[in-house]
Order: structure tokens, then sequence, then C-alpha cells
């Protein structure tokens, strides 16, 4: 430190005494301090310095100093987030130097609970952090995908392997049988909607509210669990620069051994051999002339020796994923200021198939005076995304992509005619192009009225535009017509929030009341144009003027689009939380929602909520057991809602009927409208009630913490549509009817393994498993075969005949009496009635895993750190659709299969069969069933940052490079079939890949 | 500090005062039942919703399928896809998608008309002044009565609602057929007296229920509940209003009856009381999207098709005359759906040399209308080969412009020689002649059934072509099945026939005879009413009977939609004994019996109501 550094620090701590001094007691006196990381030995500011039992404090400033007056005697309490609080008693020194070391368990650490904040040790219902370094471990676009395996309770699924394809999640299993079952999003204390495109590097936590007695405060919305969402703040101090990138090179995990030629050729000799009195099960294949099984092209293909690998033709060797983040933040006493500009790209694998972004966040808070502070909070992003063709599986090895002189064959295959699907891997031919732009505003000011009451408000703009364009073009050689449409989606959506918040202590008793206001209101704008056989259709969709035929301004068969829909929302928020000494703990939280959706006088709903926790740990009597450092006993129980009703649901409504009648000679037309929603002032929202238990615990000072959590969900008042009697006059009507409950146990354990100088290795483990099932239909039935729901099941299963094999050579009396031969499946006749009939069909299984986990290992040597993240979902059924994609009459290819022949009695896949195509043999659905189970290494990652005395000689102050394979190796039954990814249920079209790159994070 | 505190508790409230008015929900992406139905727009859209309903039956193939065919006049023809509704086994069951179209339909329109009548009975919602309130509320009220009618002869004592439907009722009422006429009867007296002569006569308004109109259909229910009931001054009534319409002075029977069916005639008609309205607008051709049907239909049924709107009379009756040599399908001839084949007992009913509707109702006569009909050469392997004719030999069987197929309800005189061993999808051609033929020994069995296997399994009969229409866009393809005719519920004939059929009944068979006589005066080829009511044995009133009536109605109104309910009028025992008789199929008349008259209720409603006891007896 050179002179004048030391001298400014005297200047700076004593001015801040001067200011300090006019506040606390004349006869105190002054103490000054520096407060440093017990590790690195690195300054820490904004370090909060608090004298025990009294409301005066200071905190460190940005060279870590910090300077206030006490007596002797009292205690000095140094806390900070991350960081083990420490507790000091002033005895004669002026100076108090203090080492903080880094909190193994975040007791202190101030988690977001929605309208407001708490110390986590209050906390009463079950909320899950996720830190900032698991939110940028695993490289993804989407945030969100640091969840997986993260937080337990969360089961999440890519949707595709598409690129920049969203997650579906489910908190703590579904519970709606039609309504939405996914959690929504705060960013910011504002409702985000459902598709979170922030990217990682924003964000500074994600917490996970899973009980009632913790989402009650969103009432009507918080059935399905919350996600708050923080961004990055900037902190005082010098600007700090970060760059921070990566690129990554992605394939397919996994492959599908799509019938090469010999594969071809082998089942056209058996087909020859099911159809021709000449040659039988014994003729070699060498006698058999396979000429007549093939078509004039696979036959000149077959002549010239082709065999083309298709699938490889449909893809590049690797796409790649790149992610530039630039951001700078800083600030100094009074204001704030955090900026960071993204630029994000995932170019897939699959031509035609991408996905850019750029985005831009803002974040600035400023203490306008000792009593206000403002600021803004913003993110404004726009994507790119082109949605590609999935890989066609059909194609024929003999018939190869291009003719001799190298040009695309138009239409290769003559037997089953597909389009060349090389053809749409260009944009000019085919394009489906999504424009997404998104501007999410906040602004608020805060009001620190009296001592520990604030009041809170901040008006946030979302505004939403969207366009999606689809064309698909004339190709010379294919008889199709060129066909496009657009559409716009812009939503205009503003929140008004008030909280006024009252957090004090009394002795030993905490209080802390928050109301607050919330007036929410949605709109959305649509327009639409599709066309067909466009004149002009040489650019796109933007020539639909042109079209010849199906001119439509709305999404034809499309009964409920809407070209304007609007709701809005109105919310009484209250919690009260009470603590006595820190051991007695107890939230009584509730919501009063009103909605527009709503008919007038069912308006208004209140949602409620009490939990109550003991810290254990806290008691005199456990004082003794040092072995225990932290144990929390949490109950709690609450009712919130699924905002789940449409807009003008309750509104009876008109619907035109597609003929008219005419009066008049000449006729003139009058439209018919009558009446196609009734009024339905009875609807509601859909009510989940949650019961949850939960355990925290902190042992060996804290090195094993954890917590686990038992929950019990009951979800009424479900909607379901009604099938009114024709004699009602309208066809369905939308009632509060059907039940379901969840049950489930969650586990979160932390382990510091081993922390000795140099070495340290942590592992984070998540457990869950949830239960779901239907208890209640509409109409009291036990099944409801349309939407396969079975009251005793989960809500979602599969339904259909149960293969228990292929009849064999040697059963042909028994296979007779279903019309079978040996070679044909062999299906469960459930009822014993000799016929399968839809009788047969039964429960399969479900999508739903019997449990989830993740376990994170962390180890850091010196510059080096290793990160090893396993995810395991096991015991659900996916649905496979390759395996459909079979025709036993051999006129398409596809998959290489193990099928039935006399000489190979297997169990797998049936014979061969002349008189069955792909598209008409309906019971091949029975082949796809699959045991989905799956383990992967979802990352693994090896950084190491450079030592500071090289990087300083740079000007950068830190410099870490790493290399990383993400979902890079999976185990798995059905996977080691060699099939693509089973995530998301075994998609094949666009399998989800897998990633190696390299990265480095910048700071300056 | 105290005036933030102030401020903040201001900005609190204000924000919060509001709050109600935030949560008013304005339905803007379309329109409320409630606030659409107090707009005269809106009034006028909902009761042109009602009056739609009509289409779904009136010159629709689900229409004809409950009426016409399945009858003593008329049984399936070849490419009927529901054949089994017309052989009364156990198929013919609830589950018939048909009869589901028919039910939803019918309830939705009953529905229409309640809402409308509901706003427009209170003075304080209608959005119409006083005069036009009554005309529209007799329109809505007479349509009610309408509609209710088709429920009540189909199904029988069924549900029966005043009230527009309100909120979830998942049940339905049984109400009693006495009941069901009772309101009916209301509601065409409301109709008949409050509208008057003047009303919805104008151009301008053709297609609106006028008060004819009203009487018109008060005469045909009251004679059927008069029937029904008993009740002699039901018939009175019946008789008086059919009375009061043909003394109106406004409609005349025309000389020859092929001009009731003359397309120039179709908007002007003088015999018309009231048709469903279809025209040239290019509104017809829209398809009627039936999700709204979907719902109501089981996994593996087609959704309903209603084939581009219009009236489709034209495809239903037709034979397939384009698949012979010599002709093409083309407007004239029209696009044979081959839906439904004549019973012999229909065929035979007429005395064509003196009753023009047999000419004036059928089409036995082809012309080759294919200019390159000039493939098939003579003589032909295997043909019947006369030496002597070797005139013949190298010249095409049909020309261009001659008679290529004649269809007579006769037996060809033994001397004229029919190729039988020519037939070419089952036409036998006429040597003599020099056409394809098919005489009466041909089409059906000596016990009247249809010869379904001398008539290529119903593709050839003898066709109905009073819905002809060669004023379509196309003889094919696109436009080809949308029909302009209107459709005609009731006809000034009706009105002479149930004039009379109602005076017979309460012993005035005097004046029965007299009108009976004043319309085959206009049916009759040389004039002479007396004559050929005397061919069909009726030379005073005093011959008149029951059967008399069902044929004389047979004549008059085959295809038109009636036959159901006449038949059902005169009785049960009489009906099943007629469908014994008559029927043009084996099985149908084996298995008729009382069950078949009331048809079997949809399955969706059963499973709607989870009530299976509300299903028809049998079903």
């Amino acid at each position: 430190m050179t002179l004048i550094q030391r001298l400014f620090r005297t200047l700076t701590g004593v001015l801040l005494s001067f200011i300090l001094a006019a506040t606390v007691h004349a006869q105190a006196r002054q103490i000054t301090g520096h407060v440093t990381d017990a590790q690195s030995g690195e300054s820490l500011p904004g370090v909060n310095v608090q004298i025990v039992g009294t409301t005066s404090g200071s905190s460190t400033n940005v060279e870590g100093t910090y300077s206030l007056s006490a007596e002797s005697g009292q205690e000095l309490l140094f806390s900070y987030v991350g960081y083990e609080s420490q507790t000091i008693v002033i005895g004669n020194q002026t100076v108090i130097d203090v080492a903080l070391s880094v909190s193994y368990e975040r007791l202190d650490e101030v988690v977001v609970v929605g309208y407001g904040t708490m110390k986590r040790s209050d906390l009463t219902g079950a909320v899950s952090s996720v830190r900032e370094e698991d939110i940028t471990q695993v490289k993804a676009a989407n945030a969100i995908e640091a969840l997986q395996g993260k937080v337990s309770g969360i089961d999440m699924v890519r949707s595709s392997g598409r690129a920049g394809s969203g997650y579906s999640i489910l908190l703590r299993g579904a519970r709606s049988l039609t309504a939405s079952n996914s959690p929504i999003y705060i960013v910011d204390g504002v409702s985000y909607g459902s598709d979170i495109d922030i990217n990682p590097n924003d964000i500074a936590s994600m917490e996970v509210l899973k009980d009632a007695s913790s989402t009650a405060v969103y009432g009507s919305r918080g059935a399905n669990g919350v996600i708050l969402i923080t961004t990055k703040q900037g902190t005082a101090g010098k600007p700090k620069i970060s760059f921070d990138t990566y690129y990554g090179i992605t394939s397919p995990l996994g492959s599908v051994p799509l019938g090469d030629a010999e594969y071809f050729l082998r089942m056209s000799r058996d087909y020859l051999r099911t159809t021709r009195p000449e040659y039988d099960w014994n003729t070699p294949d060498d006698s058999i002339d396979v000429g007549p099984a093939l078509s004039a092209r696979e036959n000149e293909g077959y002549a010239r020796g082709e065999n083309f690998d298709w699938v490889a033709a449909q893809r590049k060797d690797f796409g790649s994923q790149q992610d530039y983040h630039l951001s700078i933040t800083g600030g100094n006493e009074q204001t704030r200021y955090a900026v960071a500009l993204d630029h994000m790209i995932e170019d897939n694998f699959i031509p035609n198939d991408n996905y850019k972004r750029y985005s831009l966040k803002t974040n600035v808070e400023s203490k306008v005076t000792k009593w206000l502070n403002m600021g803004n909070s913003s993110f404004i992003s726009f994507t790119n995304q082109i949605l590609g063709r999935g890989i066609n599986y059909n194609m024929n090895p003999l018939t190869p992509a291009y003719d001799s002189l190298g040009n695309l064959d138009p239409e290769p295959n003559d037997r089953v005619p597909f389009e060349n699907p090389l053809i749409d891997q260009n944009p000019d031919h085919y394009l489906n192009q999504v424009y997404d732009t998104r501007i999410f505003s906040t602004f608020y000011g805060q009001l620190n009225l009296l001592e520990g009451l604030s009041f809170r408000t901040s008006l946030n703009f979302d505004l939403g535009f969207q366009r999606n364009g689809f064309f698909q073009g004339t190709y010379e050689g294919i008889d199709r017509l060129s066909t496009g449409n657009v559409s716009f989606t812009d939503s205009y959506n503003w929140t008004w929030q008030n909280v006024l918040t009252y957090d004090k202590n009394f002795g030993d008793h905490h209080l802390q009341l928050t109301a607050a206001t919330e007036l929410i209101s949605n709109r959305i704008e649509r327009g639409y144009q599709s066309g067909t056989d466009l004149e002009l259709g040489n650019s796109w969709w933007w020539t639909l003027s042109s079209a010849n035929q199906d001119k439509l301004i709305a999404p034809s068969g499309d009964e409920g689009w809407l070209p304007l829909s609007e709701k809005s929302l109105a919310s009484f928020i209250g919690r009260v939380h009470y603590g006595w000494k820190g051991k007695y703990l107890a939230t009584f939280a509730g919501r009063y929602d009103g909605a527009s959706q709503l008919a007038p006088g069912s308006k208004w709903d209140f949602f409620p909520s009490a939990s109550v926790a003991w810290r254990i740990s806290e008691e005199s009597f456990m004082s003794g057991i040092s072995a225990i450092t932290n144990l929390k006993l949490r109950l709690g129980y609450g009712v919130t809602g699924n905002q789940s009703v449409d807009p003008y649901s309750s509104v009876g409504s008109i619907q035109r009927i597609p003929m008219y009648y005419e009066f008049g000679q000449p006729e003139q037309v009058v439209l018919g409208y009558r009446t196609f929603y009734l009024e339905n002032p009875d609807l509601t929202w859909e009510s989940t009630a949650v019961t949850n238990l939960g355990i925290d615990f902190g042992l060996l000072r804290n090195r094993i913490s954890g917590s686990i959590e038992l929950y019990k969900s009951h979800t009424y008042d479900l909607l379901q549509d009604r099938t009114l009697p024709p004699t009602s006059a309208v066809p369905v009507i939308t009632q509060n009817v059907g039940e379901t409950k969840t049950k489930g146990i969650e586990v979160t354990l932390r382990t510091v393994n081993i922390s000795s100088g140099d070495f340290s290795w942590t592992t984070d483990l998540t457990f869950s498993a949830n239960r779901e099932e239907i208890t209640y239909l509409v109409g009291g039935v036990q099944q409801d075969l349309a939407n396969f729901w079975f009251v005793g099941q989960p809500l979602s299963v599969f339904y259909d005949y149960d293969k228990i094999g292929i009849w064999q050579l040697g059963e042909e009396e028994e296979a007779a009496l279903y019309g079978r031969v040996p070679g044909d499946l062999k299906l469960a006749d459930v009822n014993g009635d000799t016929t399968i009939s839809d009788l047969d069909r039964v429960v399969l299984g479900t999508p739903r895993p019997k449990w989830i986990g993740g376990l994170n290992s962390v180890m850091t040597y010196k510059g080096f750190d290793l990160t090893i993240f396993v995810f395991a979902r096991i015991g659900h059924m996916i649905s496979d659709g390759i395996e459909t994609q079979w025709s036993p009459d051999r006129r398409e290819n596809s998959m290489e299969r193990d099928y039935w022949t006399p000489n190979n009695p297997t169990n797998d896949y049936p014979r061969l069969n002349p008189g069955l195509t792909r598209s008409g043999w309906s019971e091949a659905t029975v082949l796809r069933y699959k045991d989905g189970s799956f383990v992967k290494i979802r990352d693994l990652t090896l950084g190491f940052t450079l030592p500071k005395d090289i990087t300083s000689k740079a000007y950068i102050s830190s410099a870490r490079v790493y290399i990383t394979a993400k979902n890079a190796f999976a185990f798995g039954k059905y996977y080691k079939q060699g099939r693509y990814d089973p995530e998301y249920r075994g998609a094949m079209g666009m399998p989800i890949p897998k990633m190696f790159a390299i990265g480095a994070n910048l700071t300056f | 500090m105290k005036r933030t505190i102030v401020y903040t508790v201001i900005v609190l409230l204000v924000g919060l005062a509001s709050c109600e008015k935030f949560l008013d929900e304005e339905f803007l992406a379309g329109d409320s039942t409630k606030r659409r139905y107090s707009t005269a727009q809106g009034m006028e859209n909902l009761i042109s919703a009602a009056y739609t309903t009509s289409k779904i039956w009136y010159g629709k193939e689900e229409g004809y399928d409950f009426t016409t065919a399945g009858t003593d006049i008329y049984d399936y023809g070849q490419q009927h896809p529901q054949q089994y509704q017309y052989t009364f086994t156990t198929d013919f069951n609830p589950t018939n998608s048909r009869l589901v179209v028919l039910w939803v339909e019918l309830y939705r329109g009953v529905n229409a008309c309640n809402d409308a009548i509901d706003v427009l009975s209170d003075p304080a919602r209608t959005p119409f002044d006083a005069a036009m309130t009554k005309v529209r509320l007799s329109e809505v009220r007479f349509l009610r009565a309408f509609y209710n009618w088709h429920i009540v002869e189909t199904w029988g004592g069924v549900h029966m609602t005043t009230e527009p439907v309100k909120g979830v009722v998942i049940t339905a009422n049984r109400t009693p057929v006495a009941d069901f006429y009772k309101l009916m009867l209301e509601d065409l007296d409301f109709a008949v007296a409050n509208l008057n002569e003047t009303d919805n006569t104008a151009k301008s308004e053709y297609g609106r229920v006028t008060k004819n109109a009203a009487l018109a259909i008060r005469s045909r229910f009251g004679l059927t509940w008069g029937y029904y009931s008993g009740d002699n001054n039901m018939l009175t009534q019946a008789a008086a209003d059919a009375q009061a319409v043909i003394n109106s002075g406004d409609f005349s029977l025309y000389d020859n009856y092929a001009d009731v069916w003359a397309l120039e005639n179709n908007d002007n008609n003088t015999e018309n009381i009231w048709a469903i309205n279809y025209s040239r607008t290019e509104y017809a051709t829209m398809n009627v999207d039936p999700d709204g049907y979907r719902v109501y239909q089981r996994s593996g049924d087609k959704p309903w098709d209603e084939r581009e709107g219009g009236h489709h009379g034209h495809l239903m009756f037709g034979m397939q005359y384009d698949i012979m040599q010599g002709m093409t399908r083309d407007l004239l001839y029209g696009r044979p759906f081959r839906r439904y084949n004549p019973t012999m007992y229909l065929i035979d009913a007429f005395h064509e040399d003196v009753d023009e509707r047999f000419e004036g109702s059928f089409r036995t006569v082809w012309i080759a209308n294919n200019p390159t009909a000039t493939r098939l050469k003579w003589p032909i392997a295997g043909w019947h080969d006369n030496p002597a004719d070797t005139a013949h030999y190298g010249k095409p069987i049909v020309e261009f412009g001659d008679t290529c197929i004649v269809f007579i309800k006769r037996d060809w005189p033994a001397t004229d020689t029919l190729i039988e061993d020519a037939i070419v999808q089952n036409y036998v051609w006429h040597y003599n002649r020099d056409f394809w033929t098919l005489d009466h020994s041909l089409m059906f069995n000596p016990d009247g059934t249809i010869r379904g296997e001398r008539t290529n399994d119903r593709n050839l009969c003898i066709e109905l072509n009073k819905f002809t229409d060669p004023e379509r866009a196309a003889a094919n393809g696109t436009g080809s099945q949308r029909g302009i005719r209107d459709a005609y519920v009731v006809r000034l004939s009706e009105m002479y026939i149930n004039a009379a059929n109602a005076l017979w009944k309460t012993g005035n068979s005097g004046t029965a005879y007299d009108l009976l006589k004043q319309l085959a005066d206009k049916r009759s080829y040389n004039g002479d009413g007396a004559a050929m009511l005397a061919s069909y044995g009726i030379n005073g009133g005093e011959d008149l009977s029951e059967e008399y009536f069902l044929d004389e109605r047979a004549r008059e109104f085959c295809g038109e939609q009636l036959r159901w309910f006449d038949l059902k009028r005169v009785g049960n025992q009489m009906m099943i004994q007629r469908m014994q008789m008559y029927a043009g199929n084996p099985s149908a008349r084996a298995n008729f019996n009382e069950k078949f008259i009331l048809r079997p209720i949809p399955q969706v409603e059963i499973d709607a109501i989870a009530d299976p006891s509300y299903q028809n007896p049998g079903y």
C-alpha cells in the first residue's frame, strides 16, 4: 500500500467518522478497521458492521475499511453475504481488523422471498437457492437450464434439440389436467412470463419457492411454484470490466443406426422369401435375385453399388455454440451501476436451424437522498431463431440424394415418394423464422420512512414483439405449391407494485411485516396472414398478398384465435413474520387476488398460508452438541391457485355460424351469430393446498449441510371441459371439477469434503421423488379415454396394448385364435376374450420419473478447478418415435432392426409383412414404449485461473480459462441400444447435442 | 418525513380505489351475447342464425335420410354410406352419426329462437320498435315451433325448453308429445295473430316467415295433432287454415306440374308458400366447418361436412348414367350421388297417362351427350348378332344426340328384344330401339322390392329430377355440389290436400272431393280432374280413404321431405303395415316395427346426461 493510499484511507475514515459521529452518542469512541477475506487477503468492501443490540453500524468502503464510534464492551457484528459472520467484543482497541472466512452454509444469506427478502435462517417455507457459480456452470443459452439437478423437486427436460429450444419444467410434478403446470418466473420482482431468455451471466441468484407457504404471496399464480430471478447489480468500487466467452462444437449424443444398403438388400431378400414360392428360408442369399423386390431406381442404385448415408447427408459434422458477454459494473456510495452486453449464437448441426440472441442488461440504483433510493433495471433482447426440419429416417440407401451430375434429386425414392429432405435445408426453399424482441424495464423508488419502515413502489413495462414467419417454396421436380404464413404477436404489459415493509427487532422479538399491492395488466395483440400458391413466391412470406389460394387472416381451424386478448389482476398481499430469539419462527402470508377473467361477483379470491419453524440448534440444550451446527424444523400449510382461466371464459359469447341465411330477391346475406359460449359465472381458479414438512441441518460447522422436504398436495377445482348434452345447445363448458394429489420427498445435501490450504472439494447432492395421481374426473368417471386420464394414475400415462413378444413357430394354433401367425406381434389379451380390441389397452407407464438426482462435485487446487456434474432421471417411460418409423412391407427404409424370421425367433420386432405399410400399421405404437432412465454427465469442466503476477502485467485482475464437456456422456438401459439422447422422449428428428467447449473469464 | 408518509398513503389509496374498474373485462375481439343481442344488428344476426338451422334439414342429405328414404316410397341407393338406416337392423342404433347432426343442430336452433324470444318478449330489452318486434318475434316463435316439430316427430316426447340455456345443464327433460304440440300451436297462434298479411311479403323479405306461412304450417301441425289427439276441432281449424291460404289469392297452381320445378320459377314460384332461401351469393359456397359437431362425435366418426352449402337435392336421387357409352357427366343430368332409389310402390302409384306428375317428377330418358361416344362399335363379340342387320356393322353403338338410355316403369312388350347378355354395368341393350334400358321387371322383384342384382346393386333407377340444377357452377369438382334452388317447405297443393284430408276426416267428404278435384284439374294432362281421380278409383267423396290420401301425397310430394311425417300421422299400425307391404328391401319389410317409429336418441346425449333410461324404447 502506497503512502498516498494510506493517507486517502485515513482521510476517508476520518471523514466518515465525522458524519457518523453526528448520529451516535457523543461519549463513544472512534473505532476503525480493515476487513479482508481470510483466504485471499483481499479487502472486502460493503461488509456490514453493526453494534449488536442497536441499530447503529456502518459498512466498509471500497478499500475495505470502516469507521464507527462505539463503547467498550459493545459487540461488533461483521456480516457479509457468503461469509461467516464474526462477532468481536470491543476492548481498548481503536483499530479492529477482521478477516472473514467464506461460509460453508449461508445462514445469514439474504434470500429473496417475493415482495421482500429474508435471512435464510428465518425461513419457514421450502425455498431453494441457486448460487451464482451454479447458474453459469453449464454453458447454456437458457438460464433455467441451471436448475436441472441443482434444485431438488424440479423435473425438467429439454423440449427438443433445436437451437434455442426451451425446457418443459415441472416443480413437484404436475397437478393440472388442462391448465399449465409450469412454474411462474419473477425477474427482479416482476412476472416475466414462461419463456426465460436471460443470459445466465446476468443473473445474481435464483430462488425457487416450492411450497404453498412460500408461494402464497403469489396467490392465484402460485400453485405451480415460483422461480425468482435476481439480476446482477453493480457494487461500489472501481469499475469492474468482465469479459466471458466460450466457443463449443456440438454433435448428437449417440446415433440411430439407419439401415444401410446391405440391410435393405437383406430385407428385400427376406421379403422375397415371404412372397415368392420359389424361395424359402433355406435358400442361400446368393441364389435369390433381389431385383424383383426393388423399384426401378433402387435397381439402378443397386447396380451402381450405392450405399448412401442419408442421416450423415442431412446433418453437418458439427454445430457450434458461442457466447460473448461483456459487463461493466461499478459505482460509488451514491450510485451503483451494471451494464452487460451479450451475444449468443447457437448453430445446430442440422442445417437451417440456428439461434442468435443479442441482449443488453442495465441496472442503475442511486441514493438520491438519505431517505430515497431510485433505480432502474432494464433488459432488452432480440432473438432471431430459425427452426429447421428434423432428420428424415425413411430414406433409402440405394437412392442417393444427388444425381450423377451432383445435382439434388428432387424425389429420390420412387417407391414411396419423399421429397428430398435436403431441399428444405436451404432457406430459399424453406424458412421458419422467429424474431423476438423484448423490452423489460422496471423503475423503482424506495422510501426509507422510519427506522425499519420502508416503502417501495415500482413500475414495470414489459413489451414484447414477436414475428413468426413460415415459408415453403416450390421446387422443380416435386409437386408442391408454395405456401407461407406470418404472424405478429405484440404484448404490452405493465405491473405496478407497492410494498410497505416494517422490519424491526424488539429485544428478543423480531417482526417483519409486509403489505403490498400489485396491479398487473396484460394485453396481447395478434395479426396473421397466410396463403398458398404465391404468385410472387420469391421472398418468403413477404409476398403473401400474391397468394392464389387459401388467403386467411386467422389461422384456419383455430376457433379460439383472438386478435386481442386482455387481462388484469389486482392484488393485496400481506405477510407477517415473527421470530423469538431466532428460535421460534412463524410466518403468515396471504394474497387477495381479483382477476378480470372471472365473472363479476366471483372475481376475488383469497389464498392464505401459515408456517412455523423451530431452530432446535439454538436451544440451550443443544449447546453441548457441538457436532450439530444448525438444526431447524419447518412446517407449513397453504393454499395457492393456478391462474388458468383464459380471458373471456366467463363471458357468454357468440360465434358466427359458417353457413348463412339470405333474405330477399336478390338475396341479401345476413350473417348468423348465435350463442356459443355460455356465461360461466361460477368459473374460478384451480386451487392447490400443500402441507410441507422440512428439516434443515448443518453438521460440523456446516461442513455437512442440507435439507429434507416432505410434502403432500391436493389440487381441487381443476378446470375441465365438460361436454354438455346437445340439448344444452352449446358443446362444452369449462367447470372446476377435477382433483389430483401429489406427494414427495426432496433431499439437498452439501458437503465440504476437503478444505485445506490449496485443495478444496465440495459436493452438492439433490434427490427428489414425486408421485402424482388423479383422484377425481368430471362426471365421477374412472377414466377419460379421449385424454388418457385415469383415476389413480399419474396425470400423464402411456395407454396402449401390452406387447408381450412375437408369436413364435409352434404357437400357430394359439396365434390363430387372434388371427395372427408366427412372426406377428403378440399382444396381451387383457380381458381374455380372445380378440385384441380397444378393451385390451392398459396403462403401460408414465413419462414421470420415479426419482431424479444430481451430484455436483467441485475440486480446486491452486489455480485449477474441476467440476463434475452428474444428473440422473430414473424410472420413467418414453415413447420413442423412431420405433414406429418402420414399414413391415419394406417399402420405406428405417432404423436397422432385428426382425423376426423363421430362422431368427426374436421377440423384438415382428416379421416382414407385405400387407402392412408404415402409415397403415396402427399397432406399431406398441414398439415405442421404452424405459427412459438415464444417467448423464451433464458437465465436466476443467478450469485454470492464471496466476496474478502474470495477469496483472496485462492489466487483467483475474483470468480463468477452461475446457468443458456438456452432456458428453450418458448411460441408460435404452440409451445403450444406440438411440439418441433419451432426455427428450427419445427425440430423433432434432437430437439433443453434446458440446465440447473452451472458454475464458476475464476481469479487468 | 410525515409528508412523505401522507403522500405514500395517498398514492396507495388512489392506486387501489380504481381496482374494480381495473378488473372490468371488455370483450373486444368478439362480442358477448348480452351486449350483442341488445343491438338491432346483433338481433338480426341471431334471427338469421335461427333461420339457418333449417338448412341442416331442407335440401340436405341428413334431412332426406330421415324423411324420404326408409319409407314406402324410397329406399337406399348404391352410394348411401349408411344403408343400415333403411334395413332396420340393430345397426340402426344411437351411434348413428347423421342423427347426431340433426339432433345437435335442431336444439341449437331452438336455443337461438329462445335467445331471441327472451329478448324480444321484454319490451324493455327489445332493440326494435314495437311493430318490428312483433314481426320478428312472430318469426322466431314460428321457427321454434317448426324445429320443435322436427324434434317431436323424429324422436317423440324428448327434451323441450322455452328458456335460453344458462349455466351448466347436464340433464334433459322428457316432455309429453301433447305439451310439444301445445307450445308449437301457441307459437303459431302468436305468429298468425301478430303478422299482418303484408308483413315480409315484399321481395326484399323473401324467405322470411309470413302470415300465410304460419297458417300453412299451422294447418299441417293441426292436421297432425288432430289425428294424434282425435280432436275434431283441431281438424276443422286445420282445414280452415289451409283454405284461408288457398283463398288468400297470393298463390296459384301451375298448369303444368313440371313448372313447379322449373328453375326459372325458383324465386317466384306461385305454389311456394314458404321456402328455405338458398342463393347464388358467394356465401352459400362456404363449407360449414363442423368443429362444433366434432365434440359430439365418437372417435372414428368422420366429421360432418356440409358440402359447399346450398341445396343438395340434385345430388341425392341421380342414377349412374355417366358410366354408359354415349354419356358423360354434365350440368343438365347432374352429379349422381345415388343415395336413394324409388320403391315400386311409388313408381306404380302414378297413372302417368293422365297424371302429369310422373313426367314432372322423374327422368326416364337420357340423350347421348358425349361427343366422343363412338368408341364401341358394332358388332360386339358375344352380343346378339343378327345377320340381317349387318348394316349396323362398323357404326358406333350410340351416336351423339341419339337417345341413349330409357328406363320405363312398365315391361317392354315381349316382341321387343332386350340383349340381356350385353350387360354393361348392368345396363341392358335394347336391340330394337338402340338404347340402354331397364324396365319394370328388371328394376323390381315381383314382390315389389328393388332388384339390386339387376340394377348393379342399385346404381340404376328411375330418378327424381325435381331438384336438378343445371345452373350450378360446375358439373364436377368445386362448385358442383352447391345447388341454388330454394327448398320449398310448404306448397299450395299441400293446402288442398290438408284441407281435404281434414274435412274428410271430420265427415265433410263432399267438400274434400271438391278440393282434390281442383288440384287434380291442374295435375291432369287434359284438365279433367274428375277423370284423373276416377282413374285412381275416386269418383266422389265416399271413395276417399286414408290410403288414397297417402297415395296422393306420394304422387304430389315425393322427395319433398314429408313422407315420414305423413306416414307417422296416420298411426303406427298403418305405418308398419305399409312398410311391410311397400318397403324397398326385404329386411325393412321384415324388421320394421313400432320401435323404429321413434328414432334412437343419439348416444352423445345419453352419455352427457349419464342416464341410459332416457333412450327411446327398444334401442
